[in-house]
């Protein structure tokens, strides 16, 4: 059968886009055990009957008695620089009771590191941000944010993890005032490489880590090759992401020279558009006409 | 083939021990790299369309023992675009609820790599109806005909004809309109 030129289009680029992806790009294969399965119906109902017991115990456990004492709260004792629950996330102003930054500015993040799996929890500017980590840590998914100033996290913030156990996540934010990329420096416990859910002690913010300026590295193909892309904000508020020469191997915008492939991102309405640049080089972490 | 719109060959027993098959393991290793693309082209972000996947072979394996595995993959592929509309819908509803603008979840680099008239044409299919995407990705990506979609999305074939041809037209009138 005759396609017509839109569904010719149309196939070529569903194409091209799908094929971004290829298997060494997965995370790796995760526990499909891990859920539990569906109970059977008599299990059902005897749960349900429970969860109704437990209510109506729990509603006769809560009414207010007169002349009663409160008893402390069940369970563990939040830490001190822990956040209490996730109803109650810390807010900017709690980043600063942790101590300042857990990971000092000058400290060198690197990503990947190898050996590391898990889901870790951070609270960022308040709201709370769950991301998975698989494998190499150099990708993680999140629940989607809003924050009070307009701004949404991406879908998928990135997890840098730093040679002494700390974690840096890297959110994307997307605002009237442009395209941001914000590194947000945690520390988890236990985060000795053997993988396991990890448990976040700490945020704090940072503007520059190891000297750079806060950027993402990462990978995009483009017709089947696989290509690393840097991408990083400006002072002019623009997202910039660039394709790394084949020739170098640098995965800091700091490190990068010469002549690149370049786009610039605006924020038009709901999208990110981008616009491709000619004629750039990269000279000291910034963007310049060759 | 099943009859189109009709509910499919349950694919598992029921109450079985809810253990991961061999049958499960293999579809997982033959089959996750298309659905994760089937979903990144529904859903337009990598980590999501993993977990996407990775929750539909999870819905799967709570539910038993494969009984049909050869009825599995079209059971996943309705799986993934059933939870990929969920992801969707949220989107939608934090959108209503949030600031008006707010992030297209995607991955700039890979927007930015891909060459400029697929970025438009992809562009254009964001901006379509939820049913109108899932029909067009399912017939130019997937391949599939038009009494598999049905199946796929539990709909009529007349329904997946007529959505699929506004789908195009509307798709070409974007394009047409960007020029």
């Amino acid at each position: 059968m005759t396609r017509t030129p839109i569904e010719d289009r149309l196939t070529a680029a569903l194409a091209a886009r799908a094929e971004q992806v290829r298997s060494e790009d997965l995370g790796p294969p995760q526990d499909l055990s891990q859920r539990r399965p569906t109970p059977a119906p008599v299990v059902r109902a005897l749960l349900a009957a429970a969860v109704v017991v437990g209510i109506v115990a729990a509603g006769v456990a809560l009414w207010p008695r007169d002349g009663g004492v409160d008893a402390p709260p069940a369970g563990p004792t939040p830490s001190p620089t822990a956040p209490a629950s996730p109803t109650d996330p810390p807010t900017d102003g709690v980043a600063a009771a942790f101590g300042g930054p857990l990971v000092a500015p000058g400290d060198r993040l690197v990503a990947p590191v190898p050996a590391w799996d898990g889901e870790i929890t951070a609270w960022v500017r308040g709201r709370e941000l769950r991301m998975r980590g698989g494998g190499w840590g150099v990708r993680a998914s999140g629940t989607q944010w809003l924050d009070a100033g307009g701004r949404a996290a991406s879908l998928s913030p990135q997890v840098l993890l730093g040679e002494d156990g700390s974690v840096g996540v890297v959110v994307h934010l997307v605002g009237t005032a442009g395209y941001e990329l914000v590194p947000y420096v945690t520390r988890i416990e236990g985060a000795d490489g053997s993988g396991g859910a990890a448990h976040l002690t700490g945020a704090a913010t940072v503007d520059r880590v190891g000297g750079s300026p806060p950027f993402r590295s990462g990978f995009a193909r483009r017709d089947g090759a696989r290509h690393r892309v840097i991408s990083w904000v400006e002072g002019d508020g623009h997202g910039y992401t660039v394709v790394v020469p084949r020739n170098q191997t640098h995965r800091d915008p700091t490190e990068l020279a010469g002549p690149v492939e370049a786009w610039r991102w605006t924020l038009a309405g709901e999208r990110l558009r981008p616009e491709r640049l000619g004629g750039m080089c990269v000279e000291a972490g910034s963007l310049t006409a060759c | 083939m099943p009859r189109p719109g009709a509910p499919r060959r349950d694919p598992v027993d029921e109450g079985a021990d809810g253990g991961v098959d061999e049958d499960v393991a293999r579809l997982y290793a033959g089959h996750r790299l298309s659905l994760v693309r089937l979903a990144l082209l529904l859903v337009d972000d990598l980590g999501v369309a993993e977990e996407v996947v990775h929750d539909a072979f999870a819905g799967l394996v709570a539910r038993g023992r494969l009984r049909h595995p050869a009825a599995a993959v079209g059971y996943l592929r309705t799986a993934v675009v059933n939870r990929s509309r969920s992801v969707l819908r949220r989107r939608r509803t934090v959108r209503a609820h949030g600031p008006q603008r707010s992030l297209a979840p995607t991955d700039p680099a890979d927007h930015a790599v891909l060459a400029e008239e697929h970025r438009e044409v992809l562009a254009a299919l964001d901006t379509l109806a939820p049913r109108q995407r899932e029909v067009l990705v399912l017939r130019y990506w997937e391949g599939l005909s038009e009494a598999e979609i049905a199946t796929t999305l539990g709909i009529s074939p007349g329904t997946v004809k007529s959505t699929a041809s506004r789908a195009l037209r509307a798709l070409e009138a974007i394009l047409e309109e960007q020029r």
